[in-house]
């Protein structure tokens, strides 16, 4: 069943990137008659690189900068942050992607900046949030332990608080990047090269060819890229099984 | 606290605060998509305002560095942000008075960042107060009733967003009808079926992988695509079906946004109600069969009320996601506040944006917290 | 040696610690004793200042232990807790290596030591090391957070409920296995316990802690015979005190000179065991054994019976 998946997930994503042309006729029947069948203004594997590589860019800082303050908070010096922190991130989930897209706009201009600056900023909250689920979440009696072996400050967040937020950290990660793969999509309305191009190119022109491709590579590609944070996912949270993967390999 | 210190939050964000009177207070431009001009306060008012602006600025940094009280904290803070909005409006009017017919006046960067530093340190000394039910919702309809006032006295009426508004009155209140469609339609028909659904994949262990599964498929879907694609099939439904073409069932427009939505919005509510029944503790719900309870009496009497916080949480998930992604609908002719956000992004105009903006982010925050309050409330009571 | 001097703590203006003074001997095992709330956990975290003494000081060996950075004074105790807070993302191998990690030691020494603690607590290296805490039994967890304890050969070793997890077999079990252990390190220990039979079970001398004070601290039999005052008459039990006071002794304690029929005595059993062999088989005096089996003498029903009575015999 699992197999199934990742073989018609990548063998979709993989055909309609490099040969989007053998989708001509199941397609055809959704083009207007006489318009064009397969979107040919740009590339389908050009647009997905660069789909892809806004998200990279707005995820990396995102990333960084969220687990940053997510440990901040959690530590004795930041403490008095945490209640405003949590209360701050509670409030930042009412702001709808798209409004943040809409607002980057003045701001930057047209094109990747203010794509990158949307994802970048609602890319924040759920890993901050999910960092601080983690790291809070880590059991009272380890942190006393790894106190009590005489462990630093800093070996303890290294060595036993990462390790233990680390499946939740990767979660926020997880609905950061497909909230991302789906806000960049609409950053083709603001002129960013992304897949939502070909789905936009498609309403405007009423062709519906278009729509279905576009939508069905994104819908895959996110679909792929959260199966592969849920590989990651299990691999953080099972140290007793990857260890096993690990020696067998 | 043995010693008084400094309020570490006033301390970092002082710079940005100090730094923002020096910045531009409003954007004046000649027509409503030109470049926008930048004007300081002291444009606006002449520079001995400006400067007991500057010099009030300085001395509400100190007060913030030294007060610790969240009760007071909030009152300065509050009395600060109704300043900075009053003068906004004033400046406003001042500025169009000198200038051409056809000029608008938007907020500039420097009031932007003034008032998102009052907000911020209002929203920290809240946080401190560690307050519970009551407080909060005493806050939000005292918060409430200033918009209100602030919206009904006319002080913003001259700046651009206001005129945006007025050339839009009626298009804005059929946006409004179309939105609270779009987010609140979409979540009561995914209710009505999420929830007999998460309670009968409760039950039967063998459904739940497959059904979260499917569902989290579904939302893992970017929102363009899946809007776009269920245009085909229910433009086939239209074409075939003439009930449905009378019902109102186009390829586009609010119906594929309506699905689209409903679909995001099944997932929480479905994995919450599970997530909410298993945790009833089996000790309850055996005492509950144990003293002859029928299953639907279990269900009713047992098992909803103690799930119910659960999913109320979920009704707070899925209510401000589907109003932050039915401005997507726009995209595909579903109406609301959407709609002027792309007209805005269309035509570089700010104050469009912010028309569809403002008001999705105030129905998101209001439903946010209006729905936190009422869970907030179940779990104060005893059980 | 531990020293405790005049040793303070309070919260908000409360004293949790109120001025306890007292010295745990070098190689014994003092066991403290209280209720929730006493303040026992809290003076025992004083030690490896996991918490901070508002007044007062401690001293192992005459060092003061405030002088001694926090890091390496705690790499120097062993210390087990209730829920053992065995890191669960590392193997049992791992857990019991973390101090000797922390120090530095080459990785084969470190395995070394590993199996060698193993081996102590009868595990076996191969099938336990390289368990997950997830994949072990409570007994098995219990036993991986004494090694953990001891691996950097601490000479002094902190438990606070160590044993308040485990089912009441697996209990007994675990504390015969910490004494059998202590003889052979020779470690000093301090246990802390709400449970007074576990404390006169182990404990070579016992501190019976109430409100932040010391309200009698001296070996079992002065606990059992003379309790200081009602609450540690409470807290040993009004019935039955003279066959704990018997538990508590070996045989080897009164033997004397003779001849006697039927199974012997271990010298090392308890008297409590010597008088209820007595009644089973209807003997009024046993023959004593040392532990290879050589006849060392007799016990005697009059003696223990002497031995059981509240005021010591002239």
């Amino acid at each position: 069943m699992t197999a199934l998946r990742w073989i018609v997930l990548v063998g979709m994503t993989g055909a309609l990137v490099l040969f989007p042309a053998l989708f001509e006729p199941v397609l055809r029947p959704f083009a207007p008659a006489g318009g064009p069948v397969i979107y040919d203004r740009a590339t389908l594997a050009g647009l997905t690189a660069s789909h892809l590589m806004l998200v990279m860019l707005a995820m990396v800082p995102s990333t960084l900068i969220a687990l940053a303050l997510a440990i901040l908070v959690t530590r004795p010096a930041g403490a008095e942050f945490l209640p405003t922190a949590r209360m701050l991130a509670n409030i930042g989930q009412t702001f709808p992607p798209v409004a943040v897209l809409a607002l980057s706009v003045p701001l930057l201009g047209f094109g990747t900046r203010p794509t990158v600056l949307a994802l970048f900023l609602y890319g924040l909250l759920p890993i901050f949030e999910n960092a601080l689920a983690g790291l809070r979440g880590v059991p009272g009696s380890v942190l006393l332990s790894a106190r009590a072996v005489g462990m630093t400050p800093r070996q303890m967040l290294v060595q036993v608080e990462m390790p233990l937020a680390l499946p939740l950290i990767l979660e926020g990660i997880r609905i950061s990047v497909v909230i991302a793969l789906s806000t960049a999509t609409i950053g083709s309305t603001v002129a960013a090269r992304s897949l939502g191009e070909v789905i936009i190119a498609g309403l405007t022109s009423n062709n519906p060819a278009f729509v279905i491709q576009g939508g069905v590579l994104t819908g895959c590609i996110a679909v792929l890229v959260y199966d592969v944070f849920g590989l990651l996912i299990l691999a953080a949270r099972r140290p007793a099984a990857t260890a096993r993967i690990r020696s067998r390999g | 606290m043995p010693r008084p210190r400094i309020d570490r939050l006033s301390a970092v964000l002082a710079l940005p605060l100090l730094a923002a009177p020096a910045l531009s207070a409003f954007g004046l431009r000649p027509n409503r998509i030109a470049q926008p001009q930048a004007l300081g306060w002291a444009e606006a008012f002449g520079a001995p305002t400006a400067a007991a602006l500057a010099a009030g600025t300085l001395l509400l940094v100190v007060a913030l560095l030294l007060l610790r009280r969240p009760g007071l904290r909030m009152l300065l803070l509050a009395a600060a942000l109704a300043g900075l909005i009053l003068m906004l409006g004033r400046g406003a009017a001042i500025l169009l008075e000198q200038a051409a017919p056809a000029a608008r006046v938007s907020p500039g960067l420097g009031f932007w960042l003034a008032a998102g530093v009052l907000v911020l340190l209002l929203v920290d000394a809240f946080a401190r107060m560690q307050p519970g039910p009551a407080p909060r919702a005493a806050l939000l309809a005292a918060t409430l009733a200033a918009v209100a006032a602030l919206l009904g006295s006319g002080v913003l009426a001259d700046l651009s967003v206001a005129a945006e508004f007025r050339l839009r009155a009626a298009a804005f209140h059929k946006a409004t009808a179309d939105h609270l469609v779009l987010a609140f339609g979409s979540f009561l028909a995914a209710l009505a079926v999420g929830l007999p659904a998460g309670l009968a994949i409760q039950r039967h262990r063998a459904l739940r992988a497959p059904v979260l599964n499917l569902l989290t498929l579904i939302q893992t879907i970017p929102s363009i695509a899946l809007f776009g694609m269920l245009i085909v099939p229910l433009a086939w439904i239209a074409a075939h079906v003439p009930a449905a073409a009378e019902a109102g069932i186009r390829g586009i427009g609010m119906a594929p946004a309506l699905v689209a939505l409903f679909l995001y919005s099944l997932l929480p509510i479905v994995a919450n109600t599970v997530a909410g029944v298993d945790a009833v503790p089996p000790a309850v719900a055996e005492a509950a069969a144990g003293m002859g309870m029928t299953g639907a009496q279990r269900l009713r009497m047992v098992e909803l009320p103690l799930a119910l916080p659960v999913i109320l949480a979920a009704a707070r998930i899925v209510l401000v996601q589907n109003i932050g992604l039915a401005t997507v609908g726009a995209l595909i002719g579903s109406g609301g506040y959407g709609t002027f956000i792309f007209q805005g992004i269309g035509q570089t105009a700010t104050d469009l944006i912010l028309l569809g903006v403002l008001p999705t982010v105030a129905l998101a925050f209001l439903t946010s917290a209006v729905l936190d309050l009422v869970i907030a409330s179940f779990r104060m009571q005893p059980p | 040696m531990i020293e405790i001097e005049a040793l303070t703590k309070t919260y908000g203006g409360r004293p949790v610690v109120d001025g306890v003074t007292a010295r745990f001997a070098r190689g014994t095992l003092t066991a403290i004793v209280g209720s929730s709330g006493s303040g026992k956990t809290t003076l025992l975290r004083m030690i490896n200042r996991l918490v901070e003494p508002s007044a007062g000081r401690v001293l192992i060996d005459g060092k003061d232990v405030a002088r001694i950075p926090e890091v390496s004074l705690r790499q120097g105790i062993g210390y087990v807790i209730q829920g053992y807070g065995l890191f669960p993302h590392w193997t049992a191998a791992r857990n019991i290596g973390v101090v000797p990690t922390l120090l530095g030691w080459p990785r084969s020494r470190i395995k070394a030591r590993t199996q060698e603690l193993l081996h102590m607590l009868q595990l076996d290296p191969a099938e336990i090391g390289p368990r997950y805490p997830h994949q072990l039994s409570g007994g098995q967890a219990q036993r991986i957070g004494v090694a953990r304890a001891l691996a950097a050969r601490p000479e002094v070793l902190l438990m606070d409920e160590p044993f308040g997890a485990l089912d009441p077999l697996i209990r007994r079990q675990a504390q015969r296995d910490l004494t059998r252990i202590r003889r052979q390190l020779g470690t000093t220990v301090v246990l802390v316990t709400h449970d007074m039979n576990e404390a006169l079970y182990l404990g070579d001398a016992i501190a019976v802690m109430r409100d932040g004070r010391f309200e009698q601290f001296g070996p079992p039999e002065d606990i059992v015979r003379a309790p200081a005052t009602p609450f540690v008459a409470d807290l040993v039990g009004e019935t039955g005190r003279a066959l704990r006071l018997l538990a508590l002794k070996p045989v080897g304690t009164l033997l004397r000179a003779g001849q006697a029929q039927g199974d012997p005595v271990d010298a090392a059993a308890s008297l409590s065991d010597a008088l209820a062999e007595m009644i089973w088989t209807g003997r009024d005096r046993l023959p004593v054994v040392d532990g290879r089996g050589q006849g060392l003498g007799i016990v005697t029903r009059d003696d223990i019976l002497a031995a059981g009575r509240q005021a010591p015999p002239a």
